[in-house]
Parts: C-alpha cells; structure tokens; sequence
C-alpha cells in the first residue's frame, strides 16, 4: 500500500493543477485578508478559511488523483497486477489524506504568517492553539466528505459526481439539514455536524468521543465504497 | 507433463441476458506462447479479464500458478504482466509513466532507474521524451509492452498487440514475443485478428467462437491435417485431367501444411474474422 502511496503522491504532484489552485487559494485568502478588519479575521471561529480551503483542495486532488485514474485506466492495470480493490481505495483515501494535509497546511501557515507579521497582530499561545485545532478538524471534515465521496465515484466510475458530492456538502449540508429541522437532531448524526459537537465538547473540556463516531463513519463508508468497487466490471 | 500456469475450468459469464463465455476450458502452459484467436466479441477479451480479475465469473474457476483460492490468485497475479489498451498518463513522459507502475510495483531508486532503462531499451522508447500523449499508435503499443515486461514477469498477456501496427512493427512485435519466450523465459499469451501473424508467433492455439473455446491445437496438429497441394498452373483440375489422359505423370508435388487461417475457417466457418 505504501508503494501505491508514494507512486500516486509522485505522479499527482507533477501536475499543475494542484499547484495552480494552491496559488488561487493563497490569492483569495490574502485578498479576504486585507479586505477584512484584522480582529475580524483572526477569529478563526468565525473566518470562512476552512470553507475556502476545503474547495480549492478538493478540486484539484478529485481531478489529479481520481479523474486521471478514471481516464487513463491506470487502476485497472494497477488491480490485474494484483492489488485488490480494497486496498487500492483505502491508498487512494490515504493519498488524498495527504494532499489535504499539504492544502491545510498552507491555509494555516498563510492565516499565521499573513496575521502575524503582514497586520502585526499577536496571536496568544491560546489563541494558536484554537488555530490549529479548526485547521485539524477542517481537515478531518474534509477527509470524511472524501471517504463518502468515493462510494459514489466507484459506483459510477466517474470523478464529477465525487466533485458534485463534496462541492455540495461543504456548501449546502448544515444550510439544508438545519432548514428542514431547525433543532439540528439530523445535521448532528452527519461527520459534519459530529466534528462540530466534538469541537464544542473540546471547548467545554469533555471528551470529544464524536470524534471517535466520525472514525467509525469513515470506515462504514470505506466499506460500502468497496463493496461497489469489488461489484464493478472494469471495462479493457 | 507440462505444467499448467494458466488454467480455466466452465468459466462462464453473462452480461444481463447476453452470454459472453459459455464454459470455457483453456489450459496455458509453462513456456507455451499460445495464440488465442477468435472474431470479435468471441469473447477473447473477457477471458483476459477473468483471468486478471477485472471481471468476476458466474461459473468455473480461473487457476493461475496452480493457485485457485482469492488470495493467493491477488498474489500470482503479480507475476503476470499484460497489454490490454493503452492506460498511461496522457502528461508523463514514457520513463514518468513507468516510473508510476515501478514504484506501485515495488521498484525504488536506483532499482527503478535500471528496471525502467532495461524495458524501454528493449522496446526502442530509451530516448524518446515527450509526453504520452504525442506517441504514434506504434509507440503506445510498445510503451505497453515495455509496462507488461517491467519487473520480468513470469506471464505476458498481450491484447492485440499488432493492432494498428504497420508491417515492420509487427514484425519488431513478433520478433520481441520470441525473445521474451526463448530468452527470458516468458510465458505468452498473445491474441490477434491477423492469423497469419499469430502462426509464425504462436506454438500453440486456442479457438474461441461464441463464448467457447472449441478447439486447443498446436503448430503439429497444422502439420497433420489434410495436405495442401500446390500445383504451379492455372486450372488444377483440368490440368490432371489433361495430364491424365496424356498420359503424363506428375512427377512433383509441392505439399504445404494447412495454414492456420485455414484451419479456423474450416472449423468456424465463414472466411473473415
């Protein structure tokens, strides 16, 4: 699994793609930034990085790691060579993972260094540490929307209908789910709404177990996305 | 007796109503390079795809290496290198694109560098630069089997590996087939439309029709069918007949196997594939 790790983190990082909506992210941040009152913005609580991020991340790994699979047919070699399907969507997931980390990284580092010295703001170790905690749950966030993500995408074989999937989560779920039931009972039983209890329960200092429920929903949906991959007839 | 690395029992399967492989029995041997024939949609394709397992049978089994149960058949895989379509990354180089499968295979660093420059000598790609994308179809097939040979596997399947070829092509494809059979030790199958290609590659045969495969032969059962006869006239028949009755006898015939074009015609009948 390492193997098919490091080979698609090699390959994907050639393109540019990645490159171009990392630099576009950057762009649009600064320029929020410097638009935005300088408390204002270092409120992370309230700052629409992790959303930002979360699409211009998305993107760009849907359509370098999977569409390019799915085009080239990369996969089927890959699995008559012996690599079962299981293994190739848990490397896949992982190497998105990774990616994502990269693009939350940057987000952070951006956010610290653009504050910290560019607005001469001072973030207090408190306020650090608040800091990276969103960025790591805007990450896991984004990791669960992936692992749902890629049922759909092996059950179509088709890369827009995971872009269409996270596109529409990250933009529309919590909106939605709290229109129709206004106590949040739904929206709480979704990854997104467990991170958002989990973070509450971080900031009351209780134990974050619905973190723990996100893990467990990210391997059901691993499961089911594998179950579609292994019934799926791959076409020579 | 020879040992069987591929070998499929009453595999059998069916796209919703449409049967695709009704039973099909084929044994491939420990040093063969056996041709599979067959028109298209015989059903060639989809026994490769059982066989690497992109296609899940609804009958039989598929043994390879001697191997039957999943996870020893995910393990003997590895052993099979194949060219089945082109699937490259349209913007990586030839050595980028090996790069990818080297590493997915195990290969690193230096190890990788020599495997890739070994292959890509091998198939006349070491120093061609572009992207993918720009090859010539002659390119992309030998970029192919340049990947089924990286790692030396101990079984080639080769999908049409002249299609699109001009003749010297084929003839490089033929000649290469050989080299990896004889030199290096490789087990091939190989399919292809053009039979005449495949009886000056293959030692043995298998004939598939309709989802079947109807007959295994080898290059000795050509040799034993009826003979050929070739007269260097015109007219055959009257020309015996005329010698007949002229009381002329033929002194020489030349007597030429039965082709193998030949053979499958007569058992399938029709006369284009």
């Amino acid at each position: 699994m390492i193997n098919l790790i490091r080979a698609d983190l090699r390959r994907v990082l050639r393109r540019p793609t990645l490159y171009i909506f990392a630099g576009l992210m950057l762009l649009f941040a600064i320029l929020g930034g410097l638009s935005s009152d300088a408390m204002e913005m270092m409120n992370i609580e309230k700052n629409d990085t992790a959303y930002l991020v979360a699409i211009m991340a998305s993107v760009p790994i849907l359509i370098t790691l999977y569409g390019d699979d799915f085009r080239s047919g990369s996969m089927i070699t890959v699995i008559g060579r012996g690599v079962s399907r299981t293994k190739l969507l848990v490397a896949k997931l992982i190497t998105s993972s990774i990616l994502l980390f990269g693009f939350y990284v940057l987000a952070f580092i951006e956010f610290y260094v653009f504050h910290t010295f560019l607005l001469n703001a001072y973030y207090s170790p408190k306020q650090t540490a608040l800091t990276v905690l969103m960025i790591f749950l805007g990450w896991f966030r984004n990791v669960a929307l992936f692992a749902f993500a890629s049922i759909l995408m092996y059950a179509l074989w088709n890369v827009a209908a995971g872009i269409v999937t996270i596109l529409g989560l990250i933009a529309f779920l919590r909106i939605l789910l709290m229109a129709v039931n206004k106590e949040g009972t739904i929206y709480y039983l979704t990854t997104d709404g467990m991170i958002d209890k989990g973070y509450s329960a971080v900031m009351t200092g209780n134990f974050p177990y619905q973190f723990i429920i996100v893990v467990v929903y990210v391997t059901a949906f691993i499961v089911i996305g594998s179950l579609f991959f292994k019934r799926k007839e791959l076409d020579l | 007796m020879s040992e069987a690395l591929i070998k499929l029992e009453d595999v059998k399967k069916a796209y919703g109503k449409h049967e695709v492989l009704k039973g099909v029995n084929m044994q491939v041997n420990k040093g063969d390079i056996y041709g599979l024939i067959g028109k298209n949609g015989a059903g060639k394709t989809t026994i490769f795809k059982m066989v690497l397992g992109l296609s899940r049978m609804d009958n039989g089994s598929v043994s390879i290496c001697g191997s039957t149960n999943d996870k020893e058949l995910y393990k003997n895989r590895n052993k099979i290198g194949f060219l089945v379509g082109q699937k490259f990354y349209g913007y990586l180089t030839a050595r980028e694109n090996l790069k990818y499968y080297a590493i997915a295979k195990g290969f690193h660093g230096k190890t990788a560098k020599e495997e890739i420059d070994r292959v890509l000598e091998l198939v006349n790609l070491k120093d061609v630069k572009q992207p993918f994308r720009k090859y010539s179809l002659g390119m992309q097939q030998r970029l192919g089997i340049a990947n089924a040979i990286l790692g030396s596997p101990e079984i080639l399947i080769l999908d049409e590996p002249t299609n699109g070829l001009d003749p010297q092509g084929i003839a490089d494809v033929r000649n290469m087939i050989h080299r990896f059979n004889e030199e290096f030790g490789m087990t091939v199958i190989v399919s292809s439309h053009i039979l005449g290609e495949l009886e000056h590659t293959a030692h043995r045969f298998g004939i598939v029709n309709e989802g079947i495969v109807v007959k295994e032969i080898t290059e000795a059962d050509l040799k034993e069918t009826e003979p050929v006869i070739e007269i260097a006239l015109s007219d055959i028949e009257r020309a015996r007949q005329v010698l007949a009755e002229a009381g002329i006898q033929i002194t020489r015939e030349i007597q030429e196997r039965t082709s193998l074009e030949d053979f499958y015609f007569r058992l399938i009948g029709g006369g284009n594939l």
